[in-house]
């Protein structure tokens, strides 16, 4: 712990540049507020050239507080200052304290608020939205500012931002958890660093995809429709009539939607049916591929990096929730745009191995799970021990570990049998067995369950926390709650502890990093150590495997990034794609040389008529003369 | 004019009026003084680890399970029974007639009423029911068979009279049915594994296994008419 006289509350004008994959833009004017104890403030107000570092760091203790504070992150990027620590993000703080309430809607988790809105919760006086637009487009709009406009952007930082932000924090302040709110600054600031470093992508081969998206859709679809030997697109439409009346005579069991109680083809359902039905498992991977086609739109800067918001804290197990446009949001196929295109450089992927089931592990303490997991595959040990054998198949492998993941997230005997094409009572058998061999975790889960149902807060290890809203169907979410959220936690402290780790993305449970090629194999090494480290501290000393293979998980220059799930699968998709592309390519060249050939006789002909034409004018014009 | 834009000022903080903003929040609100604060760093996050086991918040009283059953220890399990003092009254035990006939559950049986139907009804016996855990925390009631005063005794009865002796000794043991109740003795000890009684008495335990119409109390009880004329149930 550590103890802060003075309290800094900073802010920054400069073009974030939203949507167009880039850096955020250099700061016109650097700001802040500066407030010591006995209520004296300093207001700073910096433009270009900026110090070395900033004047309110003088060696002593303090705590930065700040609005998104990730924004001030690129700044501080672009002046070379070090990042502040202890930092109190109050986005943060606010989606920590308000996850509850933001999920009771309908529409799912409402989205994070901006500082006028988090204003306005608190009953703070901010300032005008109007206002606010108008200096936004000063800073976005120009670079070369007079004088005059750059201390009316320092006016509006010091007196609107700054002042909100620390409004907001008095008013915030009685509700905060001052202990853990610095590692979610750090988070928030690390997070902005790895869409600072930004992720390279093969632009040349992204953009012919993305020229060609429609083209290589319609081949898709017709293929699609081959694959299945049915209809399911009808003149570029999915029909859903079409897919159920195929289902029904394979006699694969349709999904209900919980939410709706109809029937459901959404991917999302046919997920953990596709090891079962073969269909199913062409139908989830090439619907998946085609609906990315359909929505390609990878923000790539100019330097063929692309940058995205993460949308930290954005669904209500505290996860990140980027949007469909980010590259960790597409088909683990379209991963393989990933590559770095500077020699000497390689990316590597360090995963987090079964993390769900090590914080359940830890978490409910059960013996046999701890020792499953440790054993480095959990579902193959259940398996073996549930079937008496030595050594199970992938197949029986594949039914113990849905069981188990099942269960996790609430799923029951029907479900299950549906998922693995099985009876209700040998799915009933299965998790029979399941309660029977992890008996400490089931009861655990049960506990987790009666907890919520008192509509009190299910607390995580760094407080992230949900409370049951009382409406019926929460249970799923509250038995997977425990696992996501401090799966979430536990990546918040690993990038708050990062430093200067070349983090360049990250998944639910993995961390892409890009380094030199000689350099990459230690970076990884200091990767999984920090995730070990944090596994340890917040699991009770539990530790979590942090994988990454030196053959498959780490990717030189100039190979791609190829995602574990597609390698296994020999690459079909990819090639699949890139098949498409040229196809499309070729296509399109075929359709300009007929058009060129088209418009050449076209050209011929006109000029043969504009001959002639002139032969009958001048014999006219003859005639006339005559 | 560069320099001009660099300034770290000494603001009052509370002035509204000689130092009006040029942005348009106006003026300034008066603040109230932030005193010094201490926060966490990212190096404590071990200490700083909110402890899951708040998890148990809520268990104990709902977790025990709402049924408790009348019948010998399950085969496999190990349990024990809690002791009682010599010369003090039963806390864990009870003696109680019970009839019981085949296909319906047991019933408990007034005294009165037992000794009024002694000598025509061979379905109603004393038993003595004991309240046992399974080293899983689960609790039950073992009927155990007397001995009748006169005649020869049982040796079900007899041994398991002596598994239940070992069991009140402070042991893990196991029933084994070969011709009479043997026993295994777990090597597992009490401090190993301590026995998870839970906070319900005895007589609670019973109302639970032998709700109200599984208690006979009268003569207008069903039952009689049952064993007196036949059931189509």
């Amino acid at each position: 712990m550590i103890t802060c006289q003075r309290f800094v509350f900073p802010d920054s004008e400069f073009d974030a540049k939203k949507g167009q994959g880039e850096r955020p833009g250099f700061p016109h004017c650097y700001c802040a507020i500066e407030v010591f104890p006995d209520g004296r403030e300093v207001e700073h107000r910096l433009a270009a050239p900026y110090p070395e570092r900033p004047p309110w760091d003088r060696g002593d203790p303090y705590a930065t507080i700040g609005f998104a504070l990730g924004a001030e992150t690129g700044s501080m990027m672009h002046t070379g200052w070090t990042l502040p620590s202890p930092a109190i993000d109050l986005y943060a703080e606010y989606m920590v304290l308000h996850n509850s309430e933001m999920c009771r809607g309908d529409e799912g988790k409402k989205p994070g608020p901006s500082l006028i809105q988090a204003c306005r919760r608190y009953g703070v006086p901010t300032m005008d939205p109007a206002h606010k637009e108008k200096m936004r487009e000063l800073a976005y709009t120009k670079t070369n500012h007079t004088p005059g406009e750059i201390a009316a952007l320092q006016d509006y930082c010091l007196n609107d931002d700054c002042r909100s932000g620390l409004r907001l924090f008095q008013a915030m302040r009685p509700h905060l958890d001052l202990a853990r709110a610095p590692i979610r600054g750090a988070f928030m600031m690390q997070l902005e660093k790895m869409r600072w470093r930004g992720m390279p992508i093969d632009v040349p081969l992204y953009r012919r995809a993305e020229r060609h998206a429609a083209a290589i859709a319609v081949k898709m679809r017709r293929e699609l429709n081959r694959k299945l030997g049915a209809e399911i697109y009808y003149s570029g439409v999915f029909k859903r009539a079409a897919m159920f009346r195929l289902m029904q005579q394979r006699g694969i069991p349709i999904p209900v939607d919980p939410k709706t109680g109809k029937w459901s083809c959404s991917t999302r359902l046919l997920k953990p049916m596709i090891e079962t039905y073969s269909e199913m498992k062409i139908f989830y991977e090439d619907k998946r591929m085609l609906d990315a086609l359909t929505r390609l739109g990878l923000e790539i800067g100019t330097d063929g990096r692309h940058r995205t918001w993460a949308n930290p804290f954005g669904t209500k197990t505290g996860r990140n929730n980027p949007s469909t446009k980010a590259l960790w949001g597409l088909p683990h196929t379209m991963r393989s745009f990933l590559r770095t295109t500077t020699p000497d450089m390689a990316i590597a992927q360090v995963d987090v191995s079964n993390e769900e089931i090590g914080i359940a592990a830890a978490l409910s303490g059960d013996p046999t799970l701890i020792a499953d997991y440790l054993s480095g595959d959990p579902y193959r040990q259940f398996a073996a021990s549930a079937l008496g054998v030595t050594s199970p198949t992938t197949l029986q492998r594949q039914v113990y570990k849905a069981c188990v993941l099942g269960r996790i997230y609430g799923m029951g005997a029907s479900t299950l049998a549906r998922n693995l094409g099985i009876s209700k009572g040998q799915a009933q058998h299965i998790l029979d067995q399941m309660r029977a061999r992890y008996p400490v975790l089931n009861a655990w889960l049960d506990r987790i369950l009666i907890k919520a149902a008192h509509l009190v807060p299910i607390t995580c290890t760094l407080g992230w926390s949900l409370t049951a809203s009382g409406r019926p169907g929460e249970e799923r979410t509250f038995l997977n709650f425990p696992m996501q959220a401090n799966g979430a936690e536990l990546m918040r402290l690993v990038f708050a502890r990062a430093g200067d780790l070349p983090i360049i993305g990250c998944a639910h449970d993995s961390f892409i990093l890009e380094d030199c090629a000689d350099r990459i194999e230690q970076t990884v090494w200091r990767m999984q150590e920090i995730v070990r480290a944090a596994s340890r501290d917040l699991l009770d000393g539990f530790e979590l495997r942090a994988d990454c293979k030196p053959n498959e998980d780490i990717t030189f220059y100039p190979d791609r990034f190829v995602d574990k799930r597609e390698r296994e699968d020999g690459m079909r998709h990819w090639n699949w794609l890139m098949r498409l592309i040229e196809e499309a390519e070729n296509d399109e060249s075929e359709r300009s040389g007929n058009r060129r050939r088209v418009a050449e006789d076209l050209d011929e002909g006109l000029r043969a008529a504009r001959t002639e034409d002139e032969a009958d004018t001048e014999a006219t014009q003859a005639e006339v003369r005559i | 004019m560069a320099d001009e834009l660099q300034t770290s000022q000494l603001s009052d903080g509370v002035d509204t009026t000689a130092k009006k903003a040029r942005g348009n929040s106006g003026a300034r609100l008066k603040a109230d003084p932030i005193t010094p604060i201490t926060v966490g760093e990212v190096v404590d996050a071990a200490s700083l680890a909110i402890d899951q086991k708040h998890m148990e918040d809520f268990a104990s009283p709902d977790m025990e399970p709402s049924v408790v059953e009348c019948r010998r220890p399950p085969k496999g399990a190990y349990f024990t029974v809690l002791p009682e003092k010599a010369g003090e009254s039963w806390r864990n035990r009870a003696y109680y007639f019970v009839l019981e006939t085949e296909g319906r559950d047991p019933c408990l049986v007034a005294h009165t009423i037992a000794e009024a139907k002694k000598d025509e009804e061979d379905t109603i016996r004393p038993i003595m029911l004991v309240r046992y855990v399974l080293m899983n925390g689960t609790e039950g009631l073992w009927p155990i068979k007397l001995n009748p005063a006169e005649g020869k005794s049982n040796r079900w009865n007899t041994s398991a009279l002596t598994v239940l002796h070992v069991a009140e000794s402070g042991k893990w043991v196991r029933i084994i049915s070969k011709g009479e109740y043997r026993y295994n003795v777990s090597k597992k000890t009490m401090e190993e594994v301590p026995p998870k009684f839970s906070d319900r008495t005895f007589q609670q335990l019973v109302n639970i296994a032998f709700p109200p119409e599984r208690v006979i109390t009268s003569f207008d009880h069903p039952i009689w008419d049952e064993l007196a004329n036949g059931s189509t149930k």
